[in-house]
């Protein structure tokens, strides 16, 4: 299954990606905050990645991953996507996540990373 | 210093008061004898003669003043200095001589130096006991012989323990003790006797109480009034009551005899004074001399012991001051040292203030690099993709037009939302160190703070308004990025003050006063407490330690408007708070076509 929960304070953004990946085949799910993240997982609670911004009004993206670690979402794939520099990425990847890519970045090059990812997975 | 003053008065002679007192005498006692007197040219000696000569008496005077006759009547003299032995013994001679028998002997003549023991003159103690008392002794050694045993040898003698005269009191006191023995000798046979005479106006006691007054400091008058001690006298005694009350004394000889003799009984006797209980007595050994002398003494111990202890109070004194200025010197040293100090932290803390605020610039920079990151690279990724769908689209040559539009519609509002972005960057890429004046419009500066503060605004849920009222187009000749600098720390304060009320609001507004360009931060947070109003200016002061505030922020913000010739002013009430300052240096634009 190819279910993708898109997180991001900025609507464009999340309609944007949204639009490329489902052009790829993925189905998409959106949220402008991990509180509305946190509901959709909860929601569909089939969602398999996970694609979020890291500094967000609110919750950060960082407390989301928290929260999904200790509940039954350990085992999504997250990517981050960040317009900050200064994230501590090591520590981000210390909790268990699969990618961090700066913004603006390659759509196309983002798909082949979550089909890689997904292919993975089912070997 | 005229007689009348210094004795008692007395106006009538020794020949006058005989004849008053004519029926006392005996005349066998005094008609056609021969009587020989040392001294008795002048003074006592001289009236004692001059008596002896009204009573009908032949009188040998032996003197070294020359007295040839006495009121007309004849005398005989012997000149004779009686410090010289040798013209004593020619004297002797002579008398001897020239008389066959003599009836009395009268040793009156007298020196009397003045000099203490401590300050002695041996030749002068010498020489007065030669006149007062070995002279007298040969003389009546020599006229013995002569002397009839119904006769008499009277000396004039003297208290003892005067001050000033131990030779002349030694002198005569060897002559009373002299007189004493012989008198025991000669018992039976002449009458020897003694006679103290007072204290009698002569030029002998004259000269003496004027070297006294002058020792005591008194007058003449005061010191004879105050120690001539006469029983029954005030002053000096008359020398012719002296005289009278020797040949009185001489008149009744046997009865005196190994006696010494005391003018007063006589003259109270005749009258003349009067004794009662009080002045009858006799005159203190030593007298009243010696009384001012040891009060002087005791007077100059007791101011010597004074001095004494003022001096060691003085000295005590300059200690302490010496001590006291040693103490205020090192303390000024310490003062000194102090100020320097304190010259110094001054200047350090000018430059650590001066560090700080150069610091926080560079972290409001940092974070407002930060933003703007944030605030680039999302349109970036919204153009970015927006691009690609479209690429996509084309490649899998499935391009509906009105996609197209839209996506092409995104590029191009993305992209002028960036332009706003760079705009407010244009801000920033001024020389910040150190910032100069500089033209800024009013509305670049809001925009630029704007941006700084959005994200915190919109992620709590502020209702943030903001807005500029001129009514003129505003150029600002400032340093913009020190005054946004001021702006953004109003605003991150007013955020904290609302952000966990309800509703919370915050206003900015730029509009024109009488003062210049009004700006203000205006948020519905709680009032600010009175207990901290005035304090919330000064550098370090802060409420919010446990969020790690540091207190520079409103210190700082001061700082810069003070650079600017404006001044931080707040007011706050239960409605809610506003910062507030005024930019006076301006000029109007008008924005290009």
């Amino acid at each position: 299954m190819k279910k993708v929960l898109i997180v991001d304070d900025e609507q464009s953004i999340v309609e944007l990606l949204s639009e490329s990946l489902s052009m790829s085949g993925y189905e998409c799910l959106g949220a402008n905050s991990v509180n509305e993240a946190k509901e959709i997982l909860n929601q569909f609670k089939d969602v398999n990645i996970l694609l979020s911004d890291v500094v967000m009004p609110g919750e950060t993206g960082k407390e989301l991953v928290s929260w999904m670690k200790e509940t039954n979402y350990a085992q999504i794939n997250i990517f981050f996507m960040t317009g900050y520099s200064s994230v501590d990425r090591a520590e981000l990847f210390g909790m268990g996540i699969t990618d961090i890519i700066s913004k603006p970045f390659d759509l196309n090059q983002l798909t082949s990373q979550i089909d890689l990812v997904v292919q993975q997975k089912s070997a | 210093m005229s007689k009348q003053i210094l004795m008692d008065s007395e106006d009538r002679e020794i020949n006058e008061l005989l004849d008053t007192y004519k029926k006392e005498f005996s005349d066998e006692n005094f008609s056609g004898k021969t009587v020989v007197i040392t001294g008795g040219a002048k003074g006592i000696g001289f009236n004692i003669a001059r008596g002896l000569l009204h009573l009908g008496a032949k009188v040998s005077i032996i003197d070294k003043l020359e007295i040839k006759s006495i009121a007309g009547t004849p005398v005989d003299y012997y000149p004779c200095e009686l410090a010289n032995q040798s013209e004593l013994h020619t004297t002797i001679e002579k008398i001897l001589e020239n008389n066959e028998q003599i009836h009395g002997l009268i040793n009156c003549a007298a020196e009397f130096p003045i000099f203490t023991i401590r300050d002695f003159n041996p030749e002068l103690f010498d020489r007065t006991h030669q006149v007062n008392f070995k002279s007298p002794t040969l003389l009546i050694n020599k006229l013995l012989p002569k002397l009839s045993n119904t006769g008499f040898v009277m000396n004039v003698l003297a208290l003892e323990g005067l001050p000033f005269a131990g030779a002349y009191c030694s002198s005569k006191s060897a002559n009373r003790a002299m007189m004493l023995s012989l008198a025991a000798e000669e018992q039976g046979n002449l009458a020897v006797f003694g006679f103290t005479p007072g204290v009698v106006y002569t030029d002998l006691a004259v000269d003496v109480y004027s070297e006294y007054a002058k020792i005591t400091g008194l007058t003449l008058e005061n010191f004879v009034r105050g120690n001539a001690n006469n029983p029954g006298y005030e002053m000096m005694m008359p020398p012719q009551h002296c005289a009278l009350a020797a040949l009185l004394a001489i008149n009744e000889a046997n009865a005196n005899h190994g006696l010494i003799a005391e003018p007063f009984a006589y003259l109270n006797k005749l009258g003349l004074i009067t004794l009662d209980e009080e002045t009858n007595k006799p005159i203190p050994s030593g007298g009243v001399i010696n009384r001012y002398l040891q009060e002087i003494k005791n007077t100059g111990v007791y101011i010597e012991n004074k001095i004494f202890e003022r001096t060691m109070k003085i000295n005590d004194e300059k200690e302490k001051i010496s001590y006291l200025f040693d103490e205020l010197k090192t303390n000024h040293d310490d003062i000194t040292q102090l100020n320097e100090k304190l010259s110094n932290e001054i200047a350090e803390k000018d430059s650590y203030y001066k560090m700080l605020m150069r610091k926080s610039q560079t972290e409001a920079l940092g974070e407002v690099a930060g933003n703007i990151a944030h605030e680039v690279n999302n349109p970036l990724l919204i153009i970015r993709s927006a691009s690609q769908i479209l690429e996509k689209m084309i490649e899998n040559d499935s391009v509906p037009p009105e996609k197209i539009q839209e996506k092409i519609k995104t590029i191009i509002d993305t992209t002028d939302r960036v332009s706003d972005v760079v705009k407010s960057v244009k801000v920033l890429s001024r020389d910040t160190e150190p910032e100069h004046r500089t033209e800024e419009t009013v509305e670049g500066i809001l925009k630029y703070v704007t941006s700084v503060i959005d994200n915190n605004v919109s992620r709590l849920n502020i209702d943030f308004e903001s807005n500029i009222e001129t009514n003129h187009d505003l150029i600002l000749i400032c340093k913009p990025i020190q005054i946004s600098q001021v702006l953004v720390n109003l605003l991150s304060n007013a955020i904290d003050a609302v952000k966990n009320i309800e509703n919370p609001k915050i206003k900015v507004s730029i509009s024109e006063s009488s003062q210049g360009v009004l700006f203000e931060v205006k948020n519905n947070g709680p009032q600010i407490p009175d207990s901290i109003r005035d304090k919330i200016l000064n550098p370090f002061f802060t409420t919010k330690e446990q969020e790690g505030g540091t207190g520079l922020g409103l210190s700082i913000s001061s700082r810069i408007l003070l650079d600017h010739h404006s001044t931080l002013d707040f007011t706050s009430d239960t409605d809610g708070t506003s910062f507030f300052f005024h930019l006076n240096d301006k000029k109007e634009y008008k924005k290009g076509a």
